[in-house]
């Protein structure tokens, strides 16, 4: 699938995110509130499948960072959202993934961000 | 029912690795009934030492997380570096890269090999298989000095010349290397002990492989097929053909560093000093380690040092189903279960 095709779809399952095109792939961002929606989009999404979680991050102490995969396409896309407030918690994505658990746990320990549903912290 | 604790420093578990881990396990007339890992002890916040130096001292960091993949980590992290900074490494250095990647690898697995053996109480094998991966260890001390190749990849090529004598040695290494699996075939893999302690136990489907992001060897015995390995006698999933697996891939690397061992000429490395500063961007680079895709995330900042750096493990995968794969076992399973995961603590704790 050509870059081009791949970035039609992330347009139309993500209307909202703000996409940079980057030389070495395709960054989502989006707001905190619709952080778990986009992941839901695209894992689901039959022409893009991105059903692979590589990494799960924080950037520079503000953003959380995705690292998704798919057997589809051949682009790396990434997907980042800024770390809720203190009081505030942002969704796990253990249900999708598994393997999430111990990287929100480190999001948790390292950066203080709190999961909400996460089962290790 | 009773309650049993059990820490690495009585029972032998995931011997294979580096770092400490404990077990938490519920029994019932010797069947495990609950299973917790657990693990973090020794978390050495390489990451974060990798973001305070200069990129090129990173390196030694980042090839700290598995000693059993010393090379491979400082691979994935120079080839992010690399990419960052328009780096070209040269044809001669990429070949050397090769070699020792693939050195790397059968030494890795021949360690494996050696846990299993001890797993099962074949001591014999295991120290055959120790003497084995001594001669690996040796060319790696000849080409570097460290016998578990730390300093031999950097970023921009490799330390050093590889020189006459150290390809003359990799070439009777190699020779050794098929003697040993033949040998290997007849007293290990042909070993009834072997055959049915290993059969039938810990299946891992294709499925959960998928749904856990277990890579490598772990998938691969899976009927679970990344990139250009060979595929193994048997794909069915269960702890036989994960060891038969990595023995396919010891006859693999062992023909892949004989194809590179015609080396071009030209420079084996290009200079990259401290104060060497990519521009800013993100890159995701990765590598097929012993034990899987090793991935690094490396977030640069315009100056000599990495915003962020995040290694992936791919222990981290496996691991994370060791819980499922023990219950219903036989307690005296479980350090066999977790020895043929082939898990490295070392770079879960990294």
């Amino acid at each position: 699938m050509h870059k081009e095709q791949v970035l039609a779809l992330l347009k139309q399952e993500a209307p909202n995110a703000k996409i940079d095109i980057a030389e070495f792939g395709i960054t989502l961002e989006v707001p905190s509130s619709d952080w778990l929606s986009t992941i839901e989009k695209l894992y689901n999404s039959p022409q893009l499948k991105l059903k692979k979680l590589k990494v799960l991050t924080v950037r520079a102490n503000t953003f959380l960072w995705a690292e998704l995969g798919s057997e589809l396409i051949n682009e790396r896309v990434s997907i980042s959202c800024p770390a809720p407030s203190s009081e505030n918690k942002i969704p796990s994505i253990q249900y999708l993934w598994p393997l999430a658990d111990w990287f929100e746990r480190e999001i948790f320990s390292v950066w203080g961000i709190k999961i909400e549903g996460a089962e290790s912290p | 029912m009773s309650t049993t604790i059990i820490h690495e420093s009585n029972l032998m578990l995931a011997s294979s690795s580096a770092g400490y881990h404990g077990l938490i396990l519920e029994e019932d007339g010797g069947i495990i009934t609950k299973a917790k890992i657990k693990f973090g002890y020794t978390h050495r916040q390489l990451e974060a030492c990798m973001r305070a130096v200069p990129y090129t001292m990173a390196n030694a960091f980042a090839e700290k997380a598995d000693f059993l993949a010393a090379p491979f980590y400082a691979f994935v992290y120079s080839a992010a570096v690399e990419a960052v900074g328009n780096i070209i490494v040269p044809p001669r250095g990429k070949k050397i890269r090769s070699i020792l990647l693939e050195l790397c690898r059968i030494q890795s697995h021949i360690f494996f090999l050696s846990q299993i053996a001890r797993s099962l109480g074949l001591t014999q094998i295991h120290q055959f298989c120790l003497r084995e991966r001594e001669k690996y260890c040796d060319l790696f001390e000849l080409y570097c000095g460290s016998r578990l190749g730390f300093g031999a990849i950097l970023i921009g090529g490799v330390a050093e010349e590889s020189t006459d004598g150290f390809l003359f040695k990799c070439e009777k290494t190699l020779r050794d290397g098929r003697e040993f699996l033949i040998e290997i075939q007849e007293a290990f893999i042909n070993n009834p002990i072997l055959q049915s302690r290993l059969r039938g136990l810990a299946y891992i489907r294709k499925e959960v492989v998928m749904r856990l992001g277990i890579t490598g060897p772990n998938a691969r015995a899976s009927g679970v097929f990344f990139g250009d390995f060979p595929s193994g006698s048997l794909n069915n999933g269960d702890s036989l053909s994960r060891f038969s697996q990595r023995v396919e891939e010891i006859k693999h690397s062992l023909n892949a560093v004989e194809k590179e061992l015609n080396l071009p000429e030209g420079a084996y490395s290009v200079d990259v000093d401290d104060k060497f500063s990519p521009r800013k961007t993100n890159v995701l680079t990765n590598v097929e380690g012993p034990r899987g895709q090793i991935n690094v995330l490396l977030f640069s900042s315009g100056n000599n040092r990495a915003e962020q750096v995040r290694l992936v493990p791919p222990s981290y995968a496996s691991l994370r189903h060791v819980d499922d794969l023990l219950l219903g076992v036989h307690i005296d399973d479980a350090a066999l279960i977790i020895n043929s995961l082939d898990i490295s603590f070392s770079e879960v704790d990294r």
